[in-house]
């Protein structure tokens, strides 16, 4: 065998080392955020209530929803932990939505159904679909023929996939159904596990509202009513894990604010309570970050920091009533790229119209909002010449630290991001009204007038303001990782392969089959 | 490779609006070529060699460009090259292998506008020198319009033009070769080079498909090294400094010789296993 076939099998066993290293390595960094948790011990307020403590504020309440009467709740420790909600089988039905889309169902990226049932009738009728759980045109769970059946639909052709597990009459039964982002789903049960995907990757997470214990109030007959009882009903959405923190130093930042430390400057002859820029890399642009009112403005209220390390990362800025507004950012001349990174915690995003009721959290004046309002945040980019795009959303956790990026694009398109979720939008122009002298607000919404400038309640930490395009490689704080030939930014298997196409060759000036590559 | 865009990134460190051209080590020759048109078994062997592949030449980290007035190649079959350096003390000494797939030479405006290439060269890197002055454009070309044999010219033939100089050329399928030989004593009588000289230095391929270099076909590529068409910033230009011989790195280095010693091996592995799945 010669030297350079020894060097290749060498070269493979310490890889072959390297790949199992790395995936024992391998760490979780996502976890699943819980959106409603209903004991079915009590009603209160003629609702089954959403006893989940982690999201405060949630409330989404399980509501009876059949004339004369819905289900029921047991007596006497019938339920798997207490009591369970008992539905008869022919009339009772249940809804996750009794506040019109305030706080119910919104359509998350990700689902997770885990429930406890005991079941009276498993479909044993050819007629029989005997519902636990329907989300229109997404999700249908129910009992037929023994078995449970989970079905969830794809975006691209409204396929189904169907998956089926095992069942057991009059016995408790625990059932955990999940859907990733992937339109990837798995069914598990006492009796066995069942999973499957969608053709194109993808699921319908529709913002209709979750029926419990039929297919669909009012329609479908007895034979599509869940009999039995229904206990420990958690719902969760997949949430992904955040930065540590969006503090870094990067050339391509516009500014960035720790929201930590309050400094005293001159701005404009007048002396001012800031936010100091920290970029070190860029400290030409020191575009700190101003209390009180913008030039044109007549707000001079101010928010406040947190004390005792109230922020996610050190203090945050507090914004604790809706008379107080955030300032704005000195210099922003426009750019056809605009990247907005914060971690926010809302108290309010409750509203049910646009008004000083719908706080808003960041306004590029006049060509980008980014606001709460019906349960969700909301983001509308200008349209070049024209008005705001449509408003595209994404589900809020009320009281929890969400991390929100929003990166709007030369090309008009723009994505808002959080730990719950994603949507992508455009102003379908082929660009943004971009090009303007303006400032960038926190807090509020500078277009309104009078005392209802839509002022934000909460606290906002951690925010970097980008806008320039400086991807890893180009930026000279992010070079490309050692090892990475390909330049993609990750040191994978494709540079494995060019190092291997390499193996062995030189450059060795006046050396004999080596290369010269000037 | 590395080096070059090391020089990238330390030029933009500086936040300057000049752009700097590359350097490139000229060895001194054992033997001087024979200047014939032939690249010789042996000859170049350990010459400085500085290749204009197109799009390579083009592609990030460019060094070169395409004069915005011309046309881009075709491929690198159209259009791409390959310089040689060497020095003694007599000469500078330069050949040009061309891959042009279509040579043109019926041109009735002079020798420089066909067929060719183009040695940009500023003696002793003079900061002082003028544009097609003391510093040098020089046309070689393989072969003219009136005759059949190569020829040198210089625009301005009150400064440098090379009275001395020898050019060969040939004509292998698929392009042509050049060698010239530039003596020192056109430039100074009086100049000896030594080790760390350093002359200023651009090259141009010209690939004329007709009279005009405006025409469809017809393409000037350029390398000063900083990836624009600087042809008229002297100071921008490379520079070629001299030294006795080649070592690692004057050849370049591979994207995968991690630890820059010429070859890629087990040491360099060790390097890329470190950084496995690292991501960005």
């Amino acid at each position: 065998m010669s030297g350079k076939y020894i060097n290749y099998l060498i070269l493979s066993l310490v890889f072959g080392l390297v790949i199992t290293t790395a995936s024992l390595a391998a760490p979780a960094t996502d976890d699943w955020a819980t959106v409603t948790l209903l004991h079915m011990d009590s009603f209160v307020d003629s609702n089954v209530p959403d006893d989940d403590t982690v999201i405060l504020d949630r409330n989404n309440d399980l509501t009876p929803y059949a004339d004369p009467c819905g289900p029921t709740i047991t007596t006497g420790d019938q339920g798997y932990y207490g009591e369970a909600l008992s539905f008869n089988g022919t009339t009772q039905v249940a809804k996750l939505i009794n506040y019109q889309g305030l706080y119910g169902w919104l359509g998350y990226k990700t689902f997770k159904v885990d429930v406890w049932i005991k079941p009276y009738d498993i479909g044993a009728d050819p007629n029989d679909y005997r519902y636990v759980m329907q989300i229109a045109g997404a999700v249908n769970f129910f009992l037929r023929d023994g078995n449970v059946r989970f079905q969830y639909h794809n975006k691209a052709n409204n396929q189904t996939i169907d998956l089926t597990a095992g069942v057991n009459v009059n016995q408790w039964n625990h059932v955990v159904a999940t859907i990733d982002v992937n339109g990837h789903g798995v069914l598990t049960t006492d009796n066995g596990t069942a999973s499957g995907d969608t053709n194109d990757g993808s699921w319908l997470s529709s913002s209709q509202e979750i029926t419990i214990g039929c297919k669909k109030y009012g329609t479908g007959g007895t034979h599509y009513h869940f009999h039995g009882l229904i206990d420990e009903l958690k719902i969760s959405v997949l949430k992904k894990a955040g930065p540590t923190s969006a503090m870094q130093d990067d050339l391509a930042a516009f500014s960035v604010l720790p929201m930590d430390v309050v400094s005293s400057k001159v701005v404009d002859g007048e002396t001012r309570n800031v936010i100091e820029d920290v970029n070190t890399l860029s400290p030409g642009r020191s575009n700190d970050f101003i209390f009180g009112a913008a030039p044109s403005g007549s707000f001079p209220e101010e928010p406040n920091l947190t004390t005792g390390g109230g922020g996610i990362f050190g203090e945050a800025l507090q914004f604790s009533s809706l008379q107080k507004y955030m300032g704005w950012t000195n210099g922003w001349s426009g750019s056809d790229y605009l990247k907005f990174e914060a971690w926010v915690k809302p108290f309010d995003f409750s509203a049910a119209r646009y008004s000083a009721r719908a706080p808003v959290l960041l306004d590029v004046v006049s060509r980008v909002k980014v606001w709460y309002r019906g349960g969700v945040i909301r983001v509308a980019v200008r349209i070049p010449g024209g008005s705001y795009s449509s408003e595209y959303t994404i589900p809020v956790q009320s009281g929890a630290w969400d991390h929100i990026t929003l990166e709007v694009r030369p090309d008009g398109t723009f994505t808002l991001d959080s730990l719950y979720g994603s949507v992508t939008g455009s102003t379908l122009a082929g660009g943004w009204n971009h090009a303007i002298t303006s400032y960038i607000v926190l807090g509020a919404d500078m277009s309104q007038t009078g005392s209802t400038k839509c002022f934000f309640q909460g606290l906002i930490d951690d925010v970097k303001i980008t806008d320039t395009v400086m991807p890893c490689g180009e930026s000279f704080t992010q070079d490309y990782p050692i090892g990475d030939f390909s330049q993609d930014c990750k040191v994978d298997f494709v540079d494995f392969a060019s190092m291997a196409e390499s193996w062995l060759k030189c450059t060795i000036p006046g050396t004999a089959g080596c290369l010269d590559i000037n | 490779m590395k080096f070059r865009l090391l020089i990238t990134v330390l030029i933009m460190m500086l936040g300057v609006q000049t752009s700097f051209g590359l350097n490139y080590n000229v060895p001194q020759a054992a033997t001087a070529p024979t200047i014939d048109g032939v690249l010789s078994a042996g000859e170049w062997d350990n010459a400085m060699t500085v290749s204009m592949v197109y799009p390579a030449i083009v592609t990030s980290p460019k060094e070169g460009v395409i004069n915005s007035a011309t046309y881009n190649p075709d491929s690198a079959e159209d259009l791409s090259a390959t310089w040689y350096f060497m020095w003694d003390s007599s000469a500078l000494y330069v050949a040009c292998e061309v891959q042009d797939a279509n040579l043109f030479w019926l041109c009735s405006e002079g020798p420089y506008a066909q067929d060719g290439v183009q040695l940009c060269f500023n003696f002793k890197n003079d900061s002082a020198a003028v544009y097609r002055a003391e510093a040098a454009v020089y046309d070689f070309a393989p072969r003219t319009s009136s005759d059949t044999l190569p020829d040198i010219y210089k625009r301005d033939p009150s400064y440098f033009s090379l009275p001395n100089g020898v050019i060969g050329s040939s004509f292998p399928t698929g392009g042509y070769v050049i060698e010239v030989k530039m003596p020192w004593s056109d430039f100074d009588s009086s100049y000896v080079p030594e080790v760390n000289d350093i002359h200023g230095a651009g090259l141009v391929l010209l690939d004329y498909d007709s009279e005009s270099v405006t025409d469809e076909g017809s393409t000037i590529m350029a390398d000063f090294g900083n990836g624009t068409y600087s042809i008229s910033t002297v100071s921008s230009w490379n520079t070629l400094t001299f030294v006795t011989s080649l070592e690692c790195g004057d050849a370049g280095y591979l994207s995968q010789d991690l630890n820059l010693d010429c070859v890629v091996n087990m040491t360099d592995f060790a390097i890329f296993v470190q950084n496995w799945l690292v991501e960005y």
